[in-house]
């Protein structure tokens, strides 16, 4: 009979094992969590949600429970499972860890281990060691035999088998071979299963799905109740182990199995008594956490668990276990039947009391038994039914209400009071006072003036409406007729009507929100156009600084130097201009707009007419339109009747793209300088960058210098050549280093220059341009025709000039110009030019003149050498220049620095030139003032000024497509080349006054500020 | 006529000093004409400096190709013209790719080889020792006052820095402090050397000069 009871019929459970060892868990896919687990139990993922992340509490309690067992309550399992387990198992195999472990597991602790199976191994051994001791006593080897042939069988010993037989089971009457064949089966299933890991109740439907209830019975053979003893593991069970099995913790809790499905299935009421849960539901602890259910049973030793329920099993005294009321009991209030999933569907007539009652519950389980447990044996018993059943598909994963003492650790460090807006808010704590502002502290100061709140009643309308209104609604902090910001706010007609309807809403009384309303001014649109007098001031003081120099009142400061340091920058850039030679093309950008045009002009005016000066040929361009208007302006006003646009000077066309314009245009000149402005021909070949000699950029913001620096300077070999407004010099000045053009900057250099152009106009003789006396007869022709004028000017004027002084002094001023053309000999419209011409056609060629000829009526030669030097220093404190004759209308003909110490061979009549002999041995003429003798001068020394050379080369190397007739000029022109600036030195002292009186005007306000704060306004 | 020209000048110049006195209408005359007379100017400057010359060497010379070119540009702005339509507004963003893009490019390429090169090859020649160390310094403090990727935020949103860094982010701000002033100052100095030209101006038409 024993022999039907083959293992297969278990294979379930064999299949969990070997599905654990293979990988495969389909066959219980319903348990998958559980496997899950354990797969993945050795990976110690403590941040993983889920089931194990989300239940530490196994870890605490588990821990807990080892460290107190070893105390006093789990010595006996202390020493079966001293160190392997892993605490972190969960489900029924994590929770089963404390009943201790097996040697197997101490020397294995790695070995994966199904969720069923593997942990229960310590059941075999516990089993083997409690058989083997029954076998002593009893001689009974079933246990081992069924192990060894997979069959069961019972020894003759039944009686001692029967001790073996737990409590609960020893009600069934008749149970004699029937509980002998359970406990063997039981038993030799200790190697693939332990049963205990799971719900009894799941124990009985293992054994009695399939088995019909009467064979049974009949089976059971006639074994002596009396006869029974418990088994020796079940007797070992210490009394005082108060910890309940954590696999009934979570398995029942997870499976929300209700009281009366126990009661039915596995027949704890029948063990327990209704009590058990009455007890349950009387539990104080209705707040308890069930997941604390182990730690407050292992730390409250005194109370009783399970575990008594379980001893209660192996004494012979079947007493029902006292449940005490505890909280540690109170996750059992699962179990209450209102709290569950409706229950399956099981016969519950008759009230459960032994085992045959059932079994014989079972009988109208929807579970079909088979005729006899052969058909059983090899029936395949799905497990996942189990899990279909109703009760269990409304089981949901266990979602510990995690409290925050379950925390994962990774969320250990993340605090939502420390990062969540509010708590952000309540950590803005109050500053101090004293450390507020100054200004915050006067707010302050002024909120606490404000006027408390009125006393009066509330609104009876309001006080109908909302009851409590005075606690809702206090009245408004507002004192009519009192001085208050109310007084002072100016509110529209719409405000004052939505005023209006609030303060009858929640003002004291009627009158008050009358008196409140008529305080309020009428409303008036705000002025536009109100006067700051503060501004006004200001305004004024600065226009005044800036203009009485110009009456020649206040004016501060020296003029800006009339020479630049050499090596400096400003030297630099005038060199580059000073060099350039006749004919030479220079790109000339003149990039800034209308607002500054009356700084940037002035660079404009002194550099063309530099240029000009030199004989080279301005290209203007911009990307600037209205730039490119002021310079071609400019151009204009200094070619006025002398030079000829499109031949002397050009205005190219506006360069558009900003910087893909201007990239366009470095690599495409010819197309933007073919054409001017007005889109007439230029006559201009110009093939690249390169062939400008020099390229001058005019801008008003760093922007500008940019563009041109990064587009333009690096596709060139001609210097470039910056000069910047006062604004863009501070991000001007690095550049400076990578341009060797020079850089100019503000008006200070610009009036230096502009001093030093004005020099060499002055020096210069008037600029007699060729003018071409008979028209050009030649078409315009498509394809280019290059013509080459060599024109050379070399104007020795003569011109007599008779003063009435005793000086009698002729200048001759003789005019000759040899024009060369060399070029297409079949043109015929080559310009001629008047060989001579008389100077000065202009007025202010005509006061050069009268300037230059009164320096020659005070010096008076000697020719007698002197046998002593009178050395002479050079006081200064930059370059000076040295001159041809003794006036600033003469030219320059020599540059001595600071410190320089010279000869001086004479001096003027009234001692404010000194006549100075020059290192090369050139004689030259140097301010009294710039010079500190080293000695006295003998005044019979007077060296008579050379006499002014009044020779201009000009010469243009015209490369040009004539597609228009020149206009023919018949008399020759001269060109004013001076500079235009009107009132230039007193420009520069209004400047400095204005500069003054601005940083006064800040630190005054400023001064005046601190004031006012301190004394509170 | 050239007489006009100054006394409208004058007037004008007038007409914007008045703003001292507050927002008028003489100043927005003028500020008025000022804005439409520049750009009146520079509508008629684009057009007979560059679309003009542009269709002339493009479609003007009956050349299929180059009228192909050059009613390239024709389409693109057209399609810059459709940005105000909500249909057809997708259309203007080729224009845009083109000149975003291609200004990128060029930018970037002119900025490495025209100011970024020249300019880390240039520091420190032709300056003495203090001046190479004061641009290092400056430019290396400036850089690490503007780091913030690295920074400690508290709970409470609040960076912290390491001491050290906020040492050198204290000076790259002093360099910062001073570039920005040296701005100003050197604006409110243009500001004077326009305004002074402008009474320069004034004056020249009063007296004469």
């Amino acid at each position: 009979m024993s022999d039907k009871y083959n293992k297969d019929d278990f294979s379930w459970l064999d299949d969990d094992d070997n599905n654990k060892n293979q990988g495969q868990d389909d066959d219980f896919p319903d348990l998958d969590w559980l496997t899950d687990i354990e797969d993945n139990e050795p990976k110690r993922d403590e941040r993983r949600l889920g089931v194990t992340g989300e239940l530490p509490w196994l870890d605490d309690s588990h821990t807990q429970t080892e460290e107190e067992a070893s105390e006093d309550t789990f010595d006996w399992s202390k020493t079966d499972q001293p160190q392997a387990k892993d605490n972190r198992r969960l489900g029924v195999t994590g929770e089963l860890s404390w009943l201790g472990g097996t040697e197997e597991e101490t020397e294995t602790p790695s070995t994966p281990r199904s969720g069923v199976t593997g942990q229960l191994d310590w059941r075999k051994s516990s089993f083997e060691e409690q058989l083997e001791a029954a076998e002593r006593a009893a001689g009974v080897d079933w246990g081992r035999d069924a192990a060894d042939d997979n069959t069961y069988s019972v020894d003759d010993n039944e009686d001692a088998l029967e001790s073996e037989i737990p409590e609960w089971l020893r009600g069934a009457e008749p149970v004699d071979e029937e509980l002998a064949s359970f406990a063997d089966a039981f038993d030799a299933t200790a190697d693939v299963v332990d049963d205990t890991a799971l719900p009894s109740w799941m124990d009985g439907n293992m054994f009695d799905d399939n088995e019909d209830e009467t064979a049974l019975i009949e089976d059971e053979g006639d074994t002596n109740e009396e006869d029974l003893v418990p088994p020796a593991w079940m007797v070992d069970v210490p009394e005082d182990i108060n910890e309940s099995p954590s696999w009934l913790t979570g398995v029942t809790r997870s499976a929300e199995v209700s009281e009366d499905d126990l009661a039915t299935e596995d027949g704890l009421s029948d063990l327990f008594g209704d009590d058990l849960f009455a007890d349950f539901d009387t539990a104080p602890t209705e707040e308890a956490d069930d997941f604390d259910l182990l730690s407050q049973l292992t730390a409250n030793q005194g109370s009783t668990g399970l575990t008594d329920l379980l001893n209660s099993t192996a004494v012979e005294t079947p007493d029902p276990p006292e449940i005490e009321d505890d909280d540690d009991l109170a996750w059992l209030r699962d179990f209450e039947p209102e709290a569950t999933s409706p229950a399956p569907p099981v016969n519950r007539q008759t009230e459960i009391q032994d085992v045959d009652d059932f079994f014989a519950s079972l009988e109208d389980t929807p579970l079909e038994f088979d005729e006899n447990l052969d058909e059983l044996a090899n029936t395949d018993v799905e497990f996942d039914d189990l899990f279909k059943d109703p009760a269990f598909n409304e089981v949901a994963p266990a979602q510990p209400q995690t409290p925050d003492t379950f925390r994962p650790e990774w969320l250990s460090n993340v605090s939502i009071s420390e990062v969540s807006a509010a708590a952000i808010v309540r950590k803005q704590q109050d500053r101090p006072l004293e450390d507020l502002p100054e200004r915050l502290q006067i707010l302050h100061e002024e909120g606490l003036n404000l006027p408390a709140a009125s006393n009066a009643p509330i609104n009876p309308e309001i006080a109908q409406l909302i009851p409590d209104v005075r606690d809702a609604l206090p009245p408004a902090p507002v004192h009519v007729g009192a001085s208050s910001i109310a007084e002072k706010i100016v509110l529209t007609p719409d405000q004052t009507r939505k005023v209006g309807i609030l303060a009858n809403l929640s003002a004291s009384s009627a009158a008050a929100a009358e008196a409140l309303l008529s305080d309020q001014p009428e409303a008036r649109p705000a002025r536009r156009f109100a006067i700051r007098f503060d501004r006004l001031l200001i305004t004024v003081l600065i226009a005044l600084s800036v203009i009485l120099p110009f009456f020649g009142i206040a004016r501060i400061g020296d003029l800006p130097p009339s020479a630049m340091v050499g090596g400096s920058r400003q030297e630099r850039a005038f060199e580059q201009v000073d060099g350039l030679e006749s004919g030479d093309l220079v790109l000339f950008a003149a990039e800034y707009g209308a607002t500054s045009a009356g700084e940037l002009d002035t660079y404009t005016d002194a550099i063309l007419r530099h240029a000009i000066l030199r004989g080279a040929r301005p290209v203007i361009v911009s990307s600037n339109p209205v730039g490119l208007l002021r310079a071609d302006n400019r151009a204009s006003a200094i070619a006025e009747g002398a030079l000829v646009r499109n031949r002397d000077y050009y205005v190219g066309r506006y360069i558009v793209g900003s910087t893909i314009g201007m990239r366009s245009f470095s690599q495409d000149v010819s197309s933007l300088t073919r054409l001017d402005v007005q889109g007439r021909s230029t006559g201009l070949e110009i093939t690249s960058l390169d062939d400008f000699a020099l390229i001058v950029v005019i801008v008003e913001n760093t922007e500008s210098i940019r563009t041109w620096v990064e587009q333009v300077a690096p596709l060139t070999e001609a210097p470039v050549l910056f000069a910047s407004s006062y604004a863009a010099s501070p991000l001007a000045l690095p550049y400076e280093a990578i341009t060797q053009g020079g850089l100019l900057v503000g008006y200070q250099d610009a009036y230096t220059y502009s001093r030093l152009v004005d020099e060499i106009a002055l020096d210069a003789p008037p600029i007699i341009l060729p003018t071409e006396t008979s028209t050009p007869t030649a078409e315009p022709t498509e394809e280019p025709v290059i013509l080459t004028e060599e024109i050379e000017a070399s104007p020795t004027a003569t011109e007599e000039t008779v003063l009435t002084e005793e000086v009698t002094q002729t200048v001759a001023s003789t005019a000759t110009i040899e024009p060369t053309l060399t070029g297409d000999p079949t043109q015929e419209n080559a310009p001629a030019v008047d060989a001579t011409t008389q100077s000065p056609p202009s007025p202010t060629v005509e006061a050069t003149i009268e300037e230059a000829e009164a320096p020659t009526e005070t010096p008076r030669a000697t020719s007698e050498p002197q046998d002593e030097e009178v050395f002479g220093e050079v006081s200064a404190q930059q370059a000076v220049n040295v001159r041809q004759g003794p006036g600033r209308d003469f030219p320059v003909v020599g540059v001595l620095q600071p410190g320089d110490r010279v000869p001086v061979l004479g001096a003027d009549d009234d001692n404010s030139w000194y006549n100075i002999r020059l290192e090369d041995g050139t004689e030259g003429w140097i301010s009294a003032q710039l010079l500190e003798l080293e000695g006295e001068l003998p005044e019979a020394r007077l060296v008579p000024p050379s006499s002014r050379g009044m020779t201009l080369n000009v010469s243009y190397r015209r490369v040009a497509q004539r597609t228009e007739e020149p206009e023919p000029t018949a008399e020759a022109v001269t060109a004013d080349l001076t500079t235009t600036i009107p009132y230039r030195d007193e420009r520069w002292f209004g400047m400095t006054l204005g500069i003054i009186t601005i940083v006064l005007i800040i630190a005054i306000g400023n001064l005046f500020s601190v004031i006012q704060r301190r004394r509170g306004r | 006529m050239d007489n006009i020209g100054l006394i409208a000048g004058f007037v004008l110049t007038l007409m914007v000093f008045s703003y001292v006195l507050g927002d008028n209408i003489l100043y927005r005359i003028a500020v008025y004409v000022l804005v439409g007379l520049s750009a009146g100017y520079i509508t008629i400057v684009t057009v007979e400096s560059v679309l003009i010359p542009w269709f002339i060497r493009t479609v003007g010379t009956g050349n299929p190709v180059n009228t192909g070119i050059g009613l390239i540009p024709v389409m693109l702005a057209t399609f810059l013209l459709l940005k105000t339509s909500s249909r057809l507004g997708q259309l203007g963003n080729l224009a845009i790719g083109f000149i975003v893009g291609i200004g990128a490019a060029v930018a970037l390429v002119g900025a490495v080889t025209g100011t970024l090169i020249p300019l880390t090859l240039s520091t420190g020649r032709g300056f003495d020792i203090l001046n190479t160390f004061i641009i290092f310094v400056g430019v290396i403090s400036t850089l690490i006052y503007f780091q913030y990727s690295f920074a400690r935020r508290t709970p409470n949103g609040r960076a912290v820095r390491l001491l050290p860094v906020q040492a050198i982010s204290l000076v790259g701000q002093s360099f910062i402090v001073v570039t920005l002033g040296a701005l100003y100052g050197a604006a409110i100095i243009t500001s004077l050397t326009i305004f002074s030209e402008r009474i320069a101006f004034l004056l020249a038409q009063v007296m004469g000069r």
